[in-house]
């Protein structure tokens, strides 16, 4: 008979760069090799055993410890196991303290850190290789005492006799048990080329340089239970199913407490939910509630009362609340944000009386899934939240949720080909054909254009490594804002460790642990559009006082759908891109859900599962809808049959295919990973199954689970589309009425959204702003609003536009200015610019006023001097030296390089010229020519996108004076080409037009690059004298 | 050179007269069992030890080592010279750099010297032990003649320097000039070493050594 | 350029610079195969275009482009790294050809050589005769050169960069001629080119209009000398251009010899001649070659190293005495030649191989050093060898041997985690043992395994893994032995080693 064993001592590879295998495989050949139990102990790390856990659950493993691999700062190396839930809290705030006392990536223990003795754990203590004891035996029997075992590793290192001898010795000496125990760094055998190649990388260095660093052998995987029989006595084995039994401690009894303090005493969570609900709802509708409101909320306090989310909703809105009284714009979204509630505490501005929302398409009390929300700020505002959230909690009891860096082939390549030795441009050349990699291999003929052999066997080994190391996690990073908040500190639940961010800390599990575990988080995300929105209603209050809140802007303007319907929103929120604006006069969105559809439909999901082009059809009337059943209409109606939103595949896999809640929210999170590691088979059996039993059509169910996997990663909750719905309202509202302050507000949040300055300015322009340039003695830091004769808004440029100025010196211009400049050597003097700064501002044209042109300014930036002490503004004279004014040509292109756009004429103007006997037509001409109509246009190269979702299609955005051009290349043209789509920046094309309703793309054929024609504008013209 | 060489060699008293004025303390050989049944309580440095055996691999190096670990790695008290060198003349197989270096040898005072042919290894070592900066020669001469045998003695008193040579079984009864000669045989699990000449001491058994 | 003009040097007429300029040079130094090439330097951890050959360039890749970019364009792109070393080789090497076109060659920059010419113009037969020899040569030696002349070095250098090919003789025109020349043509710092460019200033003339105290004040004087000396008001002194020095003697005899003594004798003359002129210019060498030359057949060639700069006759005699006698023949000989090696400085002996006792202490006859040379001159090099750890599990990778006089130095690695017990006698290669029962048979004797397994699996990386189980093996003969077995593949034993 097989003895019985439980493996003490196991590291995965969420101990970086030393474990080689995945917490799951461990778990999943432990059960197979019938191991009594298995501990995961990662070495000062809790991140791998949630995974464990679930992976335990599903595998049957019989039972799984918990603990962790302590190196104590003298060398000493033990095991810490948690024997119970107070064991477990105790090895968590052990590892806390370790990890925050060092720089990231590492940690730092000392004796005194043990002083309480880590009660409630267990401890093995594995000697080193001289198998020694001495200056530390006494402190380690009297600080764990009877709970120390000495671990004994039998690893056929050819001293295993002298080995046992020793150790045995030493446990009489020191009348300490011993355990037999294997040092587990994988679960196979074969994973050891895996160990080996991590290990070479954590020492940076090469597998063949990586010497003693790398173990002799393969024998530290899991053994199977005979092999094991023969190299350890029975009495060894017999004691770690002894240890294993004592154990009484499952992840499954953590239990999560909300903070009190968001509840004011004399309250309880309820009534005190109850009462701010009530108060927003007579804010919200001040002349009367509706019936039908009265009627949700209710409802829906009923609903959280069951589930006992009070405290959550009450969490979220002491943040949002926060953020309020600082006068910083949020809006939440998520599976819980869009109730009457979350509206009545301002979570969120999106009415429900706007939408038709039924609460439980967010929150069900059946499916089990913690309440989601996220809640969005202004993005330069953010951190203001987050320090909030520290304050007021403590670090001790909020921290930001971890993101797992996992290898992905390009980093797995790089890693891989240097400890194989490959050269730096080698690695280069591989991971280009990388684009090629489709998880299991890569194509021959590329690994042969990037000139090495594919049959040479390090190519072989490259490979296989590469397969290998994919998904293997590398480091923890902070998640973008996700935060866990509990009443108790954090670090009894789960350790906490030192983010890169100084003043950051992050828990060591990421999001879906915490899911796993039903712990909930809420989300403190940073949003671009915010900023935009909030700067622009300052704007506009500034310069009318006329104010606008998020929920004021006028609602269902029709003026306002039919800019959006003509594709005409570059800079608006989410619907700015060449995608969604090509699909805007198709989809012709007319009310509010119309936005929401829009924005969850143009995505890679549902492109992928080829969902848009029905909903089309459907909604122009041009196919019918029909519904396989009464229960799939309740489903689909809302967007015409075709599902789009994410909520619906799951309640289609319900109603349809009978999944309960439960599955549906497991098939939700396959769903999510299923790219990276697969696993939606069983999924798939079991939807079209259950849909065939329901009566369904087979093809329909198969079309479902097209549909499903299409999704893939991206499918869109309605939730989130319906509150960003509201931002691409409000941006388009702005746009289309306020498009000044609109466009300053752009160009002070940049970098953001899909356009450049030049591009928002010339759109701008377009819609009748005037606009003003930079100027030394007009221009703030920010861009700003100036009235004009007729008091109409223009756009003045701040100094911001001007490259290489800190904003620091500009806000210095700003204040200083009283009476303006007159003089370079007073802005040197005043405003305490250098040299640089100053030369700066010369290259931006904003010292013209003081200077002229920008030759004569550069001249006399480069002549400006720190004045003297005791001699101030001093002015020297010098003789005017000669030289030639800047042409237009150079101007344009100063313009360019220094502010990013230009207030002249478009360079297409200058070079149209040289450019006739091409027959390039404009822009603005294309649409009187007619569909299929061959044509030449050019332009400078704006924008270059290879989309994902088509097949090597590469898009280009072309600009002239008149307008952009959007360029369709197929793949064939694009490598015939590539040089010209490389390099080119003023590029020129044959090629056809396709002209459909208002959406015109040129076809290219052929390309020429332009380029040198730019060159020639800066080149000045030979008769200035 | 070579023939006043010859003329030296020709007359034994030569070395004899030397012998017992410069008789030095023998190197603890770190086997005090063999220590006592040596004069000086050691090897006999800065003369010829030969070593003979059936075959290799019985201890014959393990033997010699703690003497040589010392040697590699002790600077002199006398003369404060830097630890010597340690040649291998035509050794049998390659000396395991390893296994040395667990025994505590310096590889980096190690010099391996592979002649062509038996002159040349008694060229060889004749040259590094009259060099003065070898501590230890060892050889494995095939044949190792009573002229060649005084030659290296003398070399090594003249470069200061101990010679070990290992020869076979059968050399037992050709006469040689060597200070010390040993005998190794297996004994059961040990190795039984037979001092057969040991000037200033005598012949001895010493069973279980390795 | 404004009043306050320098005292003007006249530059002696008679002086006249041609400049090569050899834009291509980190192509052509660099390149190692006839495909399109394009060179790369890494800049701020990213490998970038240099410069890239006609192929290249009219596929698209461009200098600046990352080396990733230019692969894309063109996959089959061969790829070198900038090597300067080569480059300054190349430029030697072009050099010393030019030799034979002027007495005074200054290397003026990494990739231009000026050559003072009025002397040789007559002796070429006029400037378009020498120009047209040296294009010629150029192009077989496999370079692109501009080349131009000047008055001054500085023009010339400039005419060239600027693609003028230019052939200026007197300093009449040469204002006129400079005054036209593009900004880039003076190489000035790239912040320095910007900053003019942005003044409007693209031309030398522009820069010469320019008020003198406003350059210096905005730009420094330093280029305003340049301007000067291009000029000629101001002088220019160059350094002259030297080839490094070998030295190189034959002694021929008026008769056929086979006296050895008189040849050894002979190399004895050579060797001091060697001495004097190592010892006339405080150098020595490491290698030293005689060649014996026969009427017919092939030269006999005996090559002496040391293993640090040696200069002394007595020295190399030595070295030559032990090889010499062992020296075959084929013939009489007619000639013999010393050449030697690369002349450097000499260095002290150093510390680690030498004697320091104190003093009244007997001083070794030899360095350890010196042992080593005598042996490897007369049993050959590859027979005295040291040995060092290596880092490595795989018992037959965990030393290297290698030689004496290589620069070096023995590496003995710490060893903390090793394991079982290594025997001391190893086998050049693993023998295969005849098996008994599963037990592994040694010279008609079963072994008896007394330790192990000591499993080693690694070394997968090379074409060399091994994947065994090492035992400590007894012998009834009372060796003890160093075995192993093969895990994956047959199970046969194999003898590794012995404890000796």
């Amino acid at each position: 008979m097989a003895g019985r064993y439980a493996e003490l001592h196991a590291l995965s590879n969420f101990t970086f760069l030393r474990g080689a295998s995945h917490p799951e495989e461990l778990v999943k050949t432990a059960a197979e090799l019938g191991y009594e139990a298995l501990a995961i102990t990662d070495e000062c790390s809790m991140s791998g055993v949630v995974r464990a856990h679930t992976a335990a659950k599903e595998c049957g493993l019989k039972k799984l410890i918990i603990g962790s691999e302590l190196r104590l700062r003298s060398g000493r190396k033990l095991v810490a196991l948690a024997r119970n839930k107070a064991g477990y809290a105790s090895l968590c705030r052990l590892v806390t303290n370790a990890r925050r006392a060092a720089e990231k990536g590492s940690y730092e223990l000392a004796r005194l850190d043990f002083e309480e003795g880590l009660s409630g754990c267990l401890v093995l203590w594995v000697p080193d290789r001289q198998l020694t004891l001495d200056v530390e035996d006494h402190w380690l029997r009297e600080t764990f005492r009877d709970r120390l075992w000495i671990a004994v590793e039998l690893l056929a290192d050819g001293r295993q006799r002298e080995q046992m001898q020793r150790l045995r010795e030493e446990g009489r000496r020191l009348k300490l048990p011993l355990v037999a125990s294997g040092d587990v760094h994988m679960h196979c055998r074969a994973r050891r080329i895996v160990q080996d190649a991590v290990t070479a990388i954590r020492h940076g260095t090469t597998v063949d340089n990586a010497g003693f660093a790398l173990y002799p052998n393969g024998e530290r995987h899991l053994r199977p239970l005979d092999v094991l029989q023969r190299v350890y006595p029975e009495d060894l084995l017999a004691e770690t199913v002894c240890i294993a039994a004592s154990i009484d401690f499952s992840l499954d009894e953590l239990r999560y407490e909300y903070p009190n303090e968001v509840v004011p005493e004399g309250e309880t969570p309820a009534t005190y939910l109850r009462r701010l609900t009530e108060e927003g709802m007579r804010r919200r509708w001040p002349h009367g509630i509706p019936q039908k409101v009265i009627r949700l909320i209710e409802h829906e306090l009923k609903l959280i009362a069951e589930l006992r989310y009070e405290q959550y909703f009450l969490t979220v809105y002491d943040i949002v609340a926060y953020a309020r009284s600082q006068d910083i714009l949020c809006q939440g979204r998520g599976s819980a944000a869009n109730s009457a509630v979350c509206f009545c505490l301002g979570i969120t501005e999106v009415d429900p009386a706007r939408m038709e929302m039924l609460v439980e398409r967010f929150i069900s009390k059946e499916r089990n899934e913690p309440p989601d929300i996220d809640v969005d700020f202004e993005h330069e505002r953010r951190e203001e939240v987050i320090q909030y959230i520290y304050a007021k909690y403590g670090r001790e009891r909020a921290a930001l949720a971890a993101t797992v860096i996992t290898y992905r082939p390009r980093s797995a390549l790089r890693d891989m080909g240097k400890v194989l030795g490959l050269s730096d441009l080698q690695v280069g050349r591989l991971s280009r054909s990388m684009q090629w990699w489709d998880g299991q291999s890569v194509d021959d003929s590329r690994i042969l254009e990037a000139g090495l052999s594919p049959d040479s066997p390090v190519i072989k080994r490259l490979l296989y490594l590469v397969r290998e190391l994919i998904g293997f996690p590398r480091h923890l990073s902070q998640h973008v804002g996700g935060f866990v908040i509990s009443d108790a500190p954090l670090y009894e639940l789960v350790p906490v460790e030192n983010a890169t961010m100084p003043e950051r800390t992050v828990i060591q599990w990421e999001k879906n642990d915490l899911e796993d575990l039903g712990l909930l988080k809420v989300d403190v995300l940073g949003l671009g559009m915010l900023t935009a929105i909030r700067r622009s209603f300052d704007l506009i209050r500034d310069f009318d006082g006329r104010e606008y809140t998020l929920a004021t802007v006028p609602a269902e303007d029709p003026q306002v759908y039919d800019m959006i319907c003509d594709g005409d929103t570059m800079g608006v929120f989410q619907i700015e891109s060449r995608a969604q604006m090509t699909m805007l006069p198709r989809l012709r969105p007319r009310c509010y859900y119309d936005l929401v559809i829009e924005v969850a439909i143009i995505r890679p999901g549902p492109i992928q599962g080829d969902m848009v082009h029905p909903y089309l059809r459907r909604r122009n009337g041009e196919e019918a809808v029909d519904y396989p059943s009464e229960a799939v209409k309740g489903v689909l109606q809302r967007t015409l049959g075709v599902p789009i939103f994410q909520e619906q595949v799951m309640q289609l896999a319900i109603v349809a295919a009978g999944f309960t809640p439960g599955e549906a929210d497991r098939l939700r999170r396959a769903m999510a990973a299923w790219k990276r590691r697969g696993g939606l088979g069983h999924f798939e059996d079991k939807l079209i199954n259950g849909m065939r039993e329901r009566g369904y059509d087979e093809t329909f169910a198969r079309q479902i689970f097209q549909q499903i996997l299409g999704f893939g990663e991206y499918g869109f909750p309605e939730s989130h589309s319906a509150s960003f719905a509201l931002l691409v309202y409000v941006s388009s509202w702005l746009k289309c009425h306020e498009p000044a302050a609109f466009t300053c507000a752009l160009l002070n949040s940049q970098p953001m959204g899909f356009y450049s300055a030049s591009q928002l300015v010339q759109d701008a322009q377009r819609h009748g702003v005037a606009i003003q340039p930079v100027d030394i003695n007009h221009s703030g830091w920010d861009c700003s609003l100036e009235a004009d004769e007729a008091g109409a808004a223009t756009l003045r440029l701040g100094l911001r536009m001007v490259k290489g100025l800190s904003e620091n010196a500009g806000q210095r211009i700003v204040v200083e200015r009283t009476g303006g400049y007159t003089q370079v050597q007073a802005l040197l003097e005043r405003a305490g610019l250098d040299r640089r700064e100053l030369g700066a501002l010369a290259s931006s044209g904003a010292l013209r006023p003081l200077s002229g042109d920008r030759h004569r300014a550069r001249w006399a930036v480069a002549g400006a001097e720190k004045p003297m002490p005791l001699f101030p503004s001093m002015a020297r004279y010098e003789p005017a030296p000669l030289l030639p004014k800047p042409t237009e040509g150079q101007n344009i292109v100063a313009d360019y390089r220094s502010t990013g756009l230009t207030l002249e004429r478009h360079p297409m103007c200058l070079l149209r010229r040289h450019l006739d006997r091409y027959c390039y037509a404009q822009a603005r001409t294309l649409p009187v020519l007619g569909n299929g109509h061959a044509v030449n246009v050019a332009g400078l190269v704006i924008t270059k996108q290879r989309p994902g979702t088509a097949s090597g299609v590469i898009f280009v955005t072309l600009e002239d004076e008149t307008g952009q051009i959007n360029l369709v290349l197929w793949k064939q043209i694009a490598e015939q080409y590539r040089a010209e789509l490389l390099n080119a920046r003023l590029l020129g094309v044959a090629g056809e037009l396709q002209i459909e309703g208002q959406v015109i793309h040129v076809v290219a054929q052929r390309l020429f690059d332009h380029s040198n024609l730019l060159g020639d504008l800066s080149v000045r013209s030979r008769d200035f004298r | 050179m070579s023939s006043s060489l010859d003329k030296i060699l020709a007359n034994p008293r030569v070395w004899r007269g030397r012998d017992q004025a410069g008789r030095r303390a023998g190197l603890a050989s770190g086997y005090p069992e063999l220590d006592r049944h040596l004069p000086g309580g050691g090897w006999p440095r800065e003369s010829l030890t030969e070593v003979l055996t059936e075959h290799y691999g019985i201890g014959e190096l393990r033997l010699l080592m703690p003497a040589l670990a010392r040697l590699s790695t002790e600077t002199s008290t006398q003369d404060f010279t830097e630890p010597g060198w340690i040649a291998w003349v035509a050794p049998p197989f390659q000396p395991y750099p390893p296994a040395l270096q667990q025994c505590g040898i310096d590889l980096s005072r190690m010099l391996i010297v592979r002649p062509r042919d038996d002159s040349e290894i008694l060229w060889s070592a004749e040259q590094a032990l009259s060099s003065g900066t070898c501590a230890a020669v060892l050889l494995w001469p095939s044949i190792l003649d009573d002229q060649a045998s005084r030659r290296l003695q003398l070399a090594a008193e003249k470069g200061r320097s101990w010679a070990i040579a290992f020869r076979p079984l059968a050399a037992r009864r050709q006469p040689s000039a060597a200070a010390l000669r040993l005998e190794l045989h297996p004994d059961g699990q040990a190795t039984r070493v037979h001092i057969l000449k040991s000037r200033g001491g005598r012949p001895a058994v010493i069973t279980q050594l390795l | 350029m404004g009043a306050k003009r320098p005292v003007l040097h006249r530059q002696v007429a008679d002086r006249l610079w041609f400049c090569v300029w050899l834009p291509q040079l980190p192509l052509e130094a660099n390149r190692s195969s006839e495909a399109a090439t394009a060179i790369v330097e890494e800049q701020h951890g990213i490998h970038r275009i240099l410069l890239a050959d006609a192929e290249a360039s009219a596929a698209g890749v461009m200098p600046g482009q990352a080396a990733n970019a230019a692969l894309a364009l063109l996959p089959t792109l061969q790829l070198e790294e900038r090597s300067l070393l080569r480059e300054q080789q190349a430029l030697e090497g072009l050099a010393s050809w030019l030799e034979r076109f002027s007495s005074f060659i200054s290397i003026a920059d990494h990739d231009v050589l000026v050559l003072e010419i009025a002397g040789s113009v007559r002796l070429f037969g006029g400037l378009q005769e020498l120009r047209q020899r040296m294009s010629k040569g150029l192009r077989e030696l496999g370079l692109t050169a501009a080349l131009a002349i000047a008055p001054t070095p500085l023009a010339a250098t400039w005419m060239a960069r600027a693609g003028r090919r230019a052939c200026i003789r007197d300093d009449t025109n040469l204002g006129a001629a400079l005054r036209k020349l593009p900004l880039f043509c003076m190489d000035w710092p790239a912040g320095l080119c910007e900053a003019l460019t942005g003044m409007g200033v693209t031309t030398v003339g522009d820069c010469l209009r320019l008020p003198r105290e406003g350059f210096t004040r905005r730009f420094g004087a330093e280029y305003l000398l340049q301007l000067d000396r291009a000029l000629g008001h101001l002088p220019d002194p160059r350094n002259s251009w030297r080839a490094p020095e070998r030295f190189c003697v034959d002694y021929e005899m008026t008769e056929e010899q086979t006296d050895r003594k008189l040849l050894l004798n002979i190399c004895r003359e050579l060797l001091l001649s060697h001495e004097q002129f190592l010892l006339a210019r405080q150098l020595g060498t490491q290698r030293v070659c005689f060649s014996f030359f026969h009427l017919k057949g092939p030269a006999t060639e005996l090559r002496l190293g040391c293993a640090r700069a040696e200069r002394s006759a007595g020295r190399w005699l030595e070295l030559l005495g032990i090889r010499f006698e062992q020296l075959v023949l084929p013939g009489p000989v007619i000639a013999v030649r010393l050449r030697s090696g690369m002349a450097q400085p000499l260095q002290a002996e150093s510390g680690a191989l030498s004697f320091h006792g104190k003093p009244g202490a007997t001083a070794p006859r030899f360095s350890i050093t010196q042992l080593a040379e005598r042996l490897i001159a007369r049993i050959g090099d590859q027979s005295v060898q040291a040995a060092s750890m290596v880092a490595e599990h795989r018992p037959d990778y965990a030393w290297r041997s290698q030689s004496l006089l290589a620069d070096w130095s023995g590496t003995t690695l710490d060893t903390p985690e090793q394991s079982a017990q290594r025997p001391l006698w190893m086998l050049p290669e693993p023998a295969l043992l005849p098996a008994d029962s599963g037990y592994p048979v040694h010279q008609g004797c079963r072994l008896r395994l007394i330790d192990g397994p000591e499993r080693l699996e690694t070394g997968w990386w090379d074409e060399d893994g091994i994947s065994r189980d090492y035992y400590t093996a007894a012998g009834t003969d009372g060796r003890r032995l160093w075995v192993f077995r093969n895990r994956n593949r047959t199970s046969s034993w194999y003898l590794h080693g012995y404890f000796g």
